[in-house]
């Protein structure tokens, strides 16, 4: 084991007290240490990429404009360039860490000093990531998250592969209430997997980063207009040289490559496994990553089953902690992915990550209220309007017909997503489902609700609906539209405490009209 | 204390005009000016200042009617096990907040605030997304005694 003490004493070290619990001796390591020396190679490299994106406009005003002031340029990118590698190695020589009964302490700085003590019963869950840099160096990445923010709050960016399975396994133990294990391997029940075929579906069905390449294009064709005309005039001549069609079809299948080898770089040999109450997934081609999350940490799981893999009967299921973030409209991260499940074995998943979730899973959901299908037809008709409009003031002539079939177009979607929305509450658990196209399960248990929200707009008051959105740490879940009873019942009796409304509250006055 | 509905302290009322007041004319009195200009642009000045104006006044009214109805429609109920808060004019909201998921609340006071002797009361939880719940226009007093049973009341599983 490679060890990094720490050269000179600390003054305001704290010695703790010995403990007398022969298991928990096993897992205090209250030596400080340090990061390996390789890391200002590992670290380095990244910072200097951050730097050089940080920085990119005024080197490309150095690189292209060639202007008076360009020394200057080159001195302000210099002084950034220098900034990262002062960071770098400042973070090497004052990053130390220890384990004591099980919490990570941290500290580093120079001027400014930061000491971080983090409780294994906070930790929602740990990730050891080898990128192809690491895996040169034979180095790791440590990640520890808890659910106070959106940053990772334990980072040890470079260990030596010994050390950071030791730190994992010292983490694991406290986090277990026991001393590390040695055979988890061997008792580990392997939930899923993943083989190539595997992952070509997923990657196939992927195509979301499609949109974001398009964009890419379209962006580069306007900067490419701005920056150098000539060749810009020249593009239309290239395309129709190759063939519009050819064209079409060397695109489309760019990008089922490209998500396809997206999904090979990060699932290769996926496998996720459950011992002791704890998942562990295994994943990763160029970058490997080991994550490891406490079953009664898990706060939502979400069965993500778009048209594409419901054509190929399977979907991916996200599994989120407290350390997941929100996004506009729902959880923007996920801690665990489990990238292909056949559709039959979803519910015996679903149990194995929420106790309870076999026995809804496929059974049948409650439709939204019938006056939701107003609303979506209204947003669909404003949503086609605005699009038919845009379509015809860009292409004008034949393109205003789009102002008719946009609508249209909108509405029978909107038709179709009324129709395949749903929502269940029992006795342990929430499920939520939404969209045709891109649907998704949400299922949560109710045990694990932090707040929950009725909300109405004054259309929804008009049609006597309302919005119910339960929250769960890290995430939320919007339920389909209801009437305006069933959601205000929905609030007193989804808290985890269940009780009678007051006379003169809720079902009396609660959001009346004033 | 009793489980009825709690409404703002009265002198409110005039914090949240005032507020309204202050945010008029130093965001929307200038966006009015700068959409003014930016209609101009593509027709006449004529035009480009009677849509200025026009939106200006609206926002005026806006200002002048919100606050009341905001206020009116501001209120919370502790109860044995969570707190319910209600609030909104056009969009309205309807919070419950179990106490054993609270994580800390924060007391908060602004210059205006301080003025009117007022506080706003913040609740959170592990929901990671700011505050849960907030309740403006408070007593000092009434606050502080609020963000104390909150806490009191807290503690137990927070569903972490």
């Amino acid at each position: 084991m490679t060890s990094y003490e720490l050269a000179e004493d600390d003054p305001t070290e704290e010695v703790l007290p010995a403990n007398d619990d022969p298991t928990e001796e096993e897992v205090i390591d209250s030596e400080w240490r340090g990061l390996h020396p390789l890391s200002l190679v590992a670290n380095l490299a990244p910072r200097t990429w951050r730097t050089l994106r940080g920085t990119w406009p005024l080197l490309a005003a150095f690189a292209i404009g060639g202007r008076r002031d360009s020394v200057a340029i080159l001195f302000i990118a210099a002084l950034f360039f220098g900034m990262a590698v002062w960071s770098t190695v400042l973070h090497f020589l004052t990053l130390r860490y220890r384990v004591v009964h099980g919490r990570l302490e941290m500290r580093s700085g120079l001027l400014n000093r930061q000491n971080r003590a983090l409780d294994p019963s906070r930790i929602q869950n740990t990730e050891l990531v080898r990128n192809p840099l690491h895996k040169l160096l034979g180095l790791v990445e440590l990640r520890v998250e808890t659910a106070s923010g959106r940053e990772v709050e334990g980072l040890l960016s470079a260990l030596s592969e010994e050390e950071g399975e030791r730190l994992l396994g010292l983490l694991d133990a406290a986090r277990a209430g026991s001393s590390p294990s040695t055979d988890d391997e061997e008792k580990a029940k392997v939930l899923s997997s993943a083989d190539l075929s595997d992952l070509l579906r997923y990657g196939a069905t992927g195509l979301r980063l499609g949109a974001g390449i398009a964009i890419a294009v379209g962006l580069g064709m306007e900067a490419l207009q701005f920056l150098d005309p000539e060749q810009y005039e020249r593009v239309p001549s290239l395309i129709g040289r190759v063939g519009g069609a050819a064209a079409v079809v060397a695109f489309v299948s760019g990008l089922f490559l490209v998500a396809i080898a997206g999904a090979v770089q990060r699932f290769w040999r996926f496998t996720l496994t459950v011992s002791d109450g704890r998942l562990v997934a295994s994943q990763g081609l160029l970058t490997k990553r080991r994550i490891q999350l406490q079953l009664s940490k898990v706060q939502l799981a979400t069965v993500r089953q778009p048209w594409s893999k419901r054509l190929l009967q399977f979907a991916s299921i996200h599994v989120e902690t407290a350390a997941a973030h929100v996004g506009d409209g729902g959880t923007a991260s996920a801690e665990a992915i489990i990238p292909v499940v056949e559709t039959d074995d979803i519910g015996a998943l679903l149990a194995e990550v929420i106790p309870h979730a076999d026995t809804v899973w496929g059974s049948e959901l409650q439709p939204p209220h019938p006056r939701a299908l107003r609303r979506g037809v209204l947003s669909a008709i404003v949503e086609g309007l605005i699009i038919g409009t845009v379509i015809g003031l860009w292409f004008g002539g034949w393109a205003w017909v789009f102002l008719l079939i946009a609508p249209i177009i909108d509405v029978l979607f909107a038709w179709f997503d009324h129709r395949h929305q749903g929502w269940r509450v029992t006795e342990h658990l929430i499920i939520a489902r939404s969209g045709y196209l891109n649907r998704r399960t949400h299922v949560v248990s109710r045990k694990k609700i932090q707040s929950i929200t009725l909300r109405q707009g004054p259309i929804l008051r008009r049609w006597d609906l309302a919005k119910v959105v339960v929250r769960v740490a890290g995430s939320r879940v919007d339920l389909p539209l209801l009437a305006t009873a069933e959601a205000r019942h929905l609030v007193d009796t989804l808290t985890p405490q269940a009780r009678p409304v007051p006379a003169d509250g809720l079902a009396a006055t609660a959001l009346s009209p004033h | 204390m009793s489980e009825e509905w709690q409404r703002l302290d009265p002198s409110a009322r005039w914090l949240f005009h005032l507020q309204a007041a202050l945010r008029w004319m130093l965001f929307q009195v200038p966006l009015s000016i700068g959409l003014a200009i930016m209609v101009t642009t593509f027709s006449t000045l004529v035009i480009g200042a009677v849509v200025g104006s026009l939106f200006a006044f609206i926002q005026l009214i806006l200002a002048l009617w919100m606050p009341s109805l905001s206020f009116d429609r501001w209120r919370y109920l502790l109860r044995e096990d969570d707190i319910l808060i209600e609030r909104g004019v056009l969009l309205r909201r309807l919070t419950s907040i179990p106490y054993s998921r609270v994580q800390h609340v924060d007391t908060h006071q602004g210059i205006l605030e301080q003025s009117f002797g007022l506080a706003r009361v913040h609740v959170f939880t592990a929901a990671g997304v700011g505050a849960d719940g907030t309740i403006p226009g408070l007593d000092l007093e009434d606050a502080e005694a609020l963000r104390d049973a909150l806490v009191e009341r807290g503690g137990g599983d927070d569903g972490l």
